[in-house]
């Protein structure tokens, strides 16, 4: 008999090395299709089936040191989840319901309120639940992770610093990032394992004070200069003025989110940088601008195509992210496999929240 | 010479070692050695499954349900068959996992239809009779909204008043108590909807199209779905589909509005319409009423069916056919309005 060898890497060693992604864009487009196919006679619901397929498949085609991550989460989990955060949304919407048919012109609101206001509420606690289910369900080396902490403790932490947000003149915005940064990554576990978390405010202060002077100074200048230039102007003039003001109002919102999306990748790039777990530290090569493009040429190519070219975005998007991570450093044999038990369903009203099953 | 043994990676499910290893089946066991020889572990070979799909070019994972924390790994599709040659139960085990995938397919394409078929037939004839006739109050005023937001409701005066007189006196002679508000609206659409909450809608196109007598039988078939509730069964069928669109979409929220949609989409299922149709002809006969304008009117449409095609009452109301079988053709009775009010009617909206 005649093995075929397939070269491992040698254990992770104190030299860096990038993750290597080999997924493919056909395995994806055939879930993509299934997906479309049975999206209507199963009234969407396969679409956390394929959701779970899909995530296996990114995965499996991830490898750290030559050995592949696994996902494990199924789509019945999945379902189960969403089922249990429809339920919850809908329960909140009955009183609002029952007041609407009672006459009560509040009801209509109330129905339509609550549940908005419940998901802006637990808006940070889904986000964190929908991480220790994601953590417990992917494994390495037949390593699982996991989270501790609490996620309603998160939401009241995040909420915490949104209202004092506003007394600082939004400069405590880094604080906040990197404060709950540290809160998660800390909670993180790799088998018995924590996360460990060094990042710090001063590395990403600079980004946000440049995007706050940017905009807070065109925001003065546009209030500043607008009265100015309208009182002294008449007719046409005066129309032309206004004009120059919607166009430069659509283009400080414009800028405006371009700079905190460059706020954003400064804090995720930092992240990153500053994660390590038994011995192993993360970083990316990923760039403010290689990132930003990666999100423009995902956003035409599946405008363009209305949508059929998504796995394709998909497949990009893995490939970019995946091959620009990087780990250093020499993991901690002592690791043992983790005793925490994970959620029994997954993401419920992250997805609820964000998109549904259609 | 002894074969090697299949080539593999192992994962103890303990630690975050990768071991080199060799992958023999005897013995009922599948041995997973390393290179030296010594045992990593042996796991029973009906146990083996595979761990994940299985496309592309691998590496294969395979677990054992006695140890669900470790992994062996198959680097190749070579290593693959091999393997599968050695342990024909493993193709068993992937037959398996496939049926499983199958069966939450058509699992879940059942759900779906039962879901769809208790919330369109079930609950409503169910849970319709639960709901409080001042729920519909509501629902009724945003139907009307919405049936009126292209074309406006006519003004008030004798023509709308001799249709209400007409559909409350018909009523009364049910025992219906509640005092039954008849609209007209102005579109050349040929129908005419009973609307939650005791309210009556005609379109001026019917009015155009009929003669007195077949106005005054649709009117009593109407005022049969008004005595006979069947706006309440809508009424819970709506709130259904919107409770179903909205676990969908993963929206939030439900309102009256959205059920008024929902009740101006559905029609009524087609039970409801031949009691409607048996009410109908209970009434007219109870004030001395002919039904032959009822029974003319559905053969009429029949007829236009043949020229025209669909047309809007046709699909909201199927089988005019069967129903205009059922309607005796009674040409003795007294017409339903008198000269004045038919003028009054015809000129309802100017």
């Amino acid at each position: 008999m005649v093995a075929v060898e397939r070269s491992w890497e040698p254990t992770v060693g104190l030299a860096r090395q990038r993750a290597l992604y080999s997924g493919e864009i056909w395995p994806l487009y055939k879930i993509f299709i299934v997906k479309l196919l049975l999206a209507i006679p199963t009234l969407g619901f396969y679409n956390f089936w394929a959701a779970a397929k899909e995530r296996r498949y990114h995965l499996a085609n991830l490898a750290l040191d030559g050995d592949p991550f696994e996902w494990t989460g199924t789509g019945g989990e999945l379902a189960i989840g969403f089922l249990k955060a429809a339920a919850f949304l809908l329960l909140l919407a009955v009183p609002g319901i029952v007041l609407t048919f009672l006459g009560n012109p509040l009801g209509s609101a109330l129905a339509q309120g609550l549940p908005l206001v419940a998901i802006f509420l637990l808006g940070p606690a889904a986000a964190y639940w929908g991480l220790r289910y994601r953590l417990s369900r992917t494994r390495w080396r037949g390593i699982r992770g996991g989270m501790v902490g609490s996620g309603l403790a998160y939401a009241l932490r995040a909420h915490g610093w949104s209202l004092v947000m506003p007394f600082t003149l939004f400069q405590a915005v880094p604080f906040r990032s990197i404060d709950l940064a540290r809160y998660r990554i800390s909670r993180m576990r790799f088998g018995t394992a924590p996360f460990e978390f060094s990042g710090s405010v001063r590395a990403v202060f600079g980004a946000w004070l440049a995007a706050w002077l940017l905009l807070a100074g065109m925001l003065l200048g546009l209030v500043a200069l607008a009265p100015a230039v309208v009182t002294g102007l008449e007719g046409a003039g005066m129309i032309a003025a206004v004009g120059l003001g919607i166009v430069g109002l659509i283009l400080l919102e414009t800028l405006g989110g371009l700079l905190l999306l460059v706020y954003a990748i400064v804090v995720y790039r930092h992240t990153l940088n500053s994660t390590s777990v038994a011995g192993i530290s993360f970083g990316t090569e990923a760039t403010v601008l290689g990132i930003i493009g990666m999100m423009l040429l995902q956003i035409l190519l599946v405008g363009a195509t209305f949508g059929l070219a998504r796995p394709v975005a998909t497949h990009l998007n893995w490939r970019y992210f995946a091959q620009r991570l990087t780990v250093t450093g020499e993991l901690d044999a002592a690791i043992r496999q983790s005793k925490l038990k994970g959620p029994g369903s997954g993401e419920g009203l992250l997805e609820a929240g964000d998109i549904g099953v259609l | 010479m002894i074969a090697p043994g299949i080539p593999a990676r192992f994962y103890d499910g303990e630690t975050a070692a990768a071991h080199e290893a060799r992958l023999h089946a005897s013995h009922g066991q599948l041995w997973i050695k390393a290179p030296d020889g010594g045992t990593l572990a042996r796991w029973p070979l009906g146990e083996v499954e595979p761990s994940g799909d299985w496309d592309g070019r691998g590496p294969f994972a395979l677990a054992s349900r006695s140890s669900p924390d470790a992994r062996v790994l198959v680097a190749t599709r070579e290593g693959l068959a091999e393997l599968r040659r050695m342990m024909p139960e493993l193709q068993r085990a992937q037959g398996a996992r496939r049926r499983r995938g199958a069966t939450i397919v058509l699992g879940g394409a059942f759900a779906a239809a039962l879901a769809v078929f208790f919330v369109f037939e079930v609950a409503p004839s169910w849970l319709g009779p639960l709901v409080p006739p001042s729920w519909l109050e509501p629902v009724g005023n945003a139907t009307i909204d919405l049936l009126a937001a292209d074309h406006p409701l006519c003004a008030d005066g004798p023509g709308r008043q001799a249709l209400q007189d007409l559909a409350n006196r018909l009523a009364a002679s049910r025992g219906h108590e509640d005092e039954i508000r008849v609209d007209i609206l102005e579109t050349s659409d040929v129908n005419a909807f009973a609307v939650p909450g005791d309210r009556i809608v005609v379109l001026q196109g019917l009015i155009r199209k009929a003669d007195p007598d077949e106005l005054a039988g649709v009117l009593a078939h109407e005022v049969g779905h008004v005595i006979e509730r069947h706006a309440h069964e809508s009424v819970v069928r709506g709130l259904g589909v919107q409770a179903l669109l909205q676990i969908m979409t993963g929206g939030a929220g439900l309102d009256v509005a959205a059920v008024a949609a929902a009740v101006v989409q559905l029609s009524y299922s087609r039970a409801a319409e031949e009691e409607a149709d048996r009410r109908a002809v209970e009434m007219l006969r109870s004030q001395g009423l002919r039904t032959a304008g009822l029974k003319r009117f559905f053969t009429r449409l029949e007829k236009l069916e043949g020229e025209l095609g669909a047309l809007k009452w046709l699909s909201t109301h199927p089988a005019s056919r069967e129903r205009a079988l059922a309607i005796p053709d009674e040409t003795g009775g007294r017409e339903g309005f008198s000269k004045a009010q038919w003028l009054a009617i015809r000129s309802a909206c100017g």
